[in-house]
């Protein structure tokens, strides 16, 4: 009996790193058929990019445990970053760097706040209530600053997104995998970590426990609205400006990243580490498409594939390993 | 028993449906012998041109009418997230200051079923002009000739579309990347890998560049062309230039669409110490001509989003005063951007003939002066 259970935990144990050997797999098959993917170089692109968009996943993450959904990460990145970089246009006499990054934060909060007082509070589906504040944020990131492009000419800026330490570690890169590990210890050694599981999981259970579920999901939201934050932050760093067209595929990318990593969408299941590497195999499907020379208009089709064939390999994989 | 759940709840609906189409319709007859008399010119045009109209719409048109002596211009635009067009409302608000007319500016979300809609609405509401900014021009020609019927003049921005009171306006597009790509042909020697970023496919603006690109790039066949969509994205430009960059070490230069977005590649440029890459821009902000002036970008084209929004709403705002100009497509004036030592080896090369070539100070100055450059005589 206990030698059963013990042979079916390592096969889950091992069914959990299917992504990651979907990602080995992939940057095996992209170096073969291109040696410049094996430089330094390329290595340190891909720390970069996975950054922005690998915060906010993990925002996202934290809400799909616990059985929302966030949907105003992209345009919210966008509305955060135009007003951080509108309000540090008029400070600009003096070092804004302090007020680009509190104004982000402080910014995602709010959003976060607001998303959490809509679906906690007034007990509207997640889905409907995002979308709808969605299109609030864009609407908003068009008003702010009049839509207009803010670009920094602080260096000291563009080192947040554009820095390297030592030589070869990314600045964004090493801020994402704080908030990661900050993530994973919330989830796994806090109570809002243990409740964002239990509640989705089971909302009802955890109601009848006694415990004040409402201001736990706002917590929630605003978790993910300052990985948004933290997001647009890096986003504005790396590209030097803010503009209201920076949304760009930031939503379902993060959206993407985080079903890989084995996030269930029903709630009650995710892990940071999947994430981590869900994000890690989205940007590399984009980056291979670049090295194979795939014609730009097949991009999307072949991005979605490999989507497709990545969850579609864990979804069997999980009814092998449980019935076997 | 969960049948019988499903049953209620599809009942329920169906009433809720029932009751609600009732009652809008019991409205309309009791507001409709008003409103027929308040707008009843308009009536029997609606019934001559074999219209139906709902009576809120009538409602909207009189109250367009009666608010405001000024002329009206609709504008559908492709969308208004991006850049480009936010600007280009920026400038046509003061050149609707101007020259006195109300600019209502409406966007398509880049749908064209969505657009005819609105073009639609804008003849259904007898706006004083219309102009359109085509996603697709045998798609609008229907409604462009609707407007023509309803006496409304109508201009096309940037494309042709085929109708007696239609204008179209163009901005050299085209025929300005074609020039640039010359340039950034020659300046690689004629020979090896360049880059284009481009906006999206379907894009009018971002195609008619490619176009141009591509066919500039046509004369020289030992160039290799690598092509990738920003979507007009700063950051997805930029990971695009990252990826080519480290594929092909032997990147000699490339090409990008819009200044926002090359804004944004060179700093993944100077992040990987590839300066001497060979960089062309288009659009002209401010930014993009600083670039010029300090080497950074080789040439640019002083385009100005706000100049073109800036320029339309005069042609429209002088379509609407009754002014019929006998030319049906008219250009607005554009300026490739070099400095002096690049404008020298250009004409040498003799492949900018009839261009106007600028340097970036100039671009500077035009960029913000468009309001003395092309407004009204004072």
């Amino acid at each position: 009996m206990s030698a059963g259970l013990e042979k079916r935990n390592n096969k889950l144990r091992l069914k959990r790193q299917t992504p990651l050997f979907i990602l080995l797999f992939m940057i095996l098959v992209i170096s073969i058929f291109n040696k410049e993917f094996l430089t330094l170089q390329s290595f340190i692109n891909l720390m970069q990019q996975v950054s922005a968009v690998g915060i906010v996943a993990l925002g996202a993450m934290f809400v799909l445990i616990a059985g929302g959904i966030d949907l105003t990460a992209g345009y919210g990145l966008a509305m955060i970053g135009m007003t951080a970089a509108t309000i540090y246009t008029m400070f600009s006499e003096i070092n804004g760097i302090f007020i680009l990054i509190l104004i982000t934060l402080i910014t995602g909060v709010i959003l976060g706040l607001v998303n959490g007082f809509v679906v906690a509070k007034l007990k509207i589906i997640p889905f409907i209530a995002t979308l709808a504040i969605m299109s609030v944020t864009k609407g908003l990131s068009l008003v702010i600053g009049g839509g207009n492009m803010v670009v920094f000419k602080n260096q000291q800026i563009i080192f947040i997104g554009q820095g390297k330490l030592f030589g070869f570690l990314p600045v964004p890169f090493l801020i994402f995998i704080l908030v990661g590990v900050l993530i994973h210890l919330i989830l796994t050694k806090t109570k809002l970590g243990l409740y964002t599981y239990a509640i989705g999981s089971n909302e009802g259970a955890v109601r009848f426990a006694g415990i004040r579920i409402v201001n736990y999901k706002v917590l929630i939201y605003i978790m993910a609205g300052i990985c948004t934050g933290i997001g647009a932050l890096l986003t504005i760093t790396k590209i030097g400006m803010a503009t209201p067209s920076m949304y760009g595929s930031t939503l379902l990318d993060a959206l993407a990243a985080t079903i890989i990593g084995g996030t269930s969408l029903s709630g009650g299941r995710g892990n940071v580490l999947g994430t981590i590497v869900g994000v890690f195999i989205i940007v590399v499907v984009s980056t291979a498409l670049v090295y194979f020379n795939v014609p730009p208009e097949m991009q999307d089709f072949f991005k979605g594939m490999v989507i497709f064939i990545a969850v579609g390999i864990d979804a069997y994989s999980n009814k092998y390993y449980l019935n076997t | 028993m969960k049948k019988c759940k499903v049953m209620k709840i599809f009942l329920l609906v169906s009433v809720m449906l029932v009751l609600t189409l009732l009652l809008s319709t019991a409205c309309k007859g009791k507001t409709s012998p008003a409103e027929n008399e308040t707008t009843a010119a308009e009536t029997t045009t609606a019934v001559t041109e074999g219209k139906t109209e709902t009576t809120e719409e009538k409602a909207e048109t009189s109250e367009v009418k009666a608010g405001s002596k000024k002329k009206v211009l609709g504008i559908v635009m492709i969308d208004l997230v991006n850049q480009f067009f936010v600007e280009m409302v920026e400038g046509g608000n003061f050149a609707a200051e101007d020259f006195g007319v109300e600019a209502i500016w409406k966007s398509s979300d880049g749908n064209i079923e969505k657009q005819i809609a609105l073009v639609e609405n804008f003849i259904e509401q007898k706006v004083d002009c219309i102009l359109v900014n085509p996603l697709d021009n045998d798609a609008l020609r229907p409604v462009v000739l609707k407007a023509s019927e309803a006496g409304i003049p109508t201009i096309t921005m940037a494309a042709i579309v085929d109708a007696p009171t239609n204008y179209n306006t163009f901005y050299n597009d085209y025929a300005d990347t074609k020039i640039i790509a010359k340039i950034l042909a020659n300046l690689v020697d004629k020979k090896g890998k360049v880059a284009l970023i481009y906006g999206n496919k379907g894009n009018l603006v971002s195609d008619l560049r490619q176009d141009g690109f591509m066919d500039g790039m046509a004369d020289f066949p030992d160039i290799k062309v690598i092509q990738q969509p920003s979507n007009w994205d700063p950051a997805t430009g930029l990971k695009a230039i990252q990826d080519i960059m480290s594929a092909n070490p032997d990147l000699k230069g490339y090409h990008c669409v819009s200044d926002a977005v090359t804004l944004a590649t060179y700093q993944a440029v100077k992040s990987a110490g590839k300066t001497d890459l060979v960089v062309t821009s288009y659009d002209g902000n401010i930014e993009g001509s600083e670039a010029v002036k300090n080497g950074e970008y080789m040439a640019n084209v002083l385009l100005g989003s706000k100049r073109v929004g800036y320029w339309n709403v005069k042609i429209g705002s002088q379509l609407a005063n009754g002014e019929r100009p006998e030319e049906h497509t008219l250009n607005l004036p554009t300026h490739l951007i070099m400095n002096d030592d690049l404008k020298e080896k250009v004409l040498e090369w003799g492949i900018a003939e009839g261009a106007s070539i600028i340097t970036p100070d100039k671009a500077i100055e035009l960029f913000n002066a468009y309001r003395e450059e092309l407004g009204p005589e004072k």
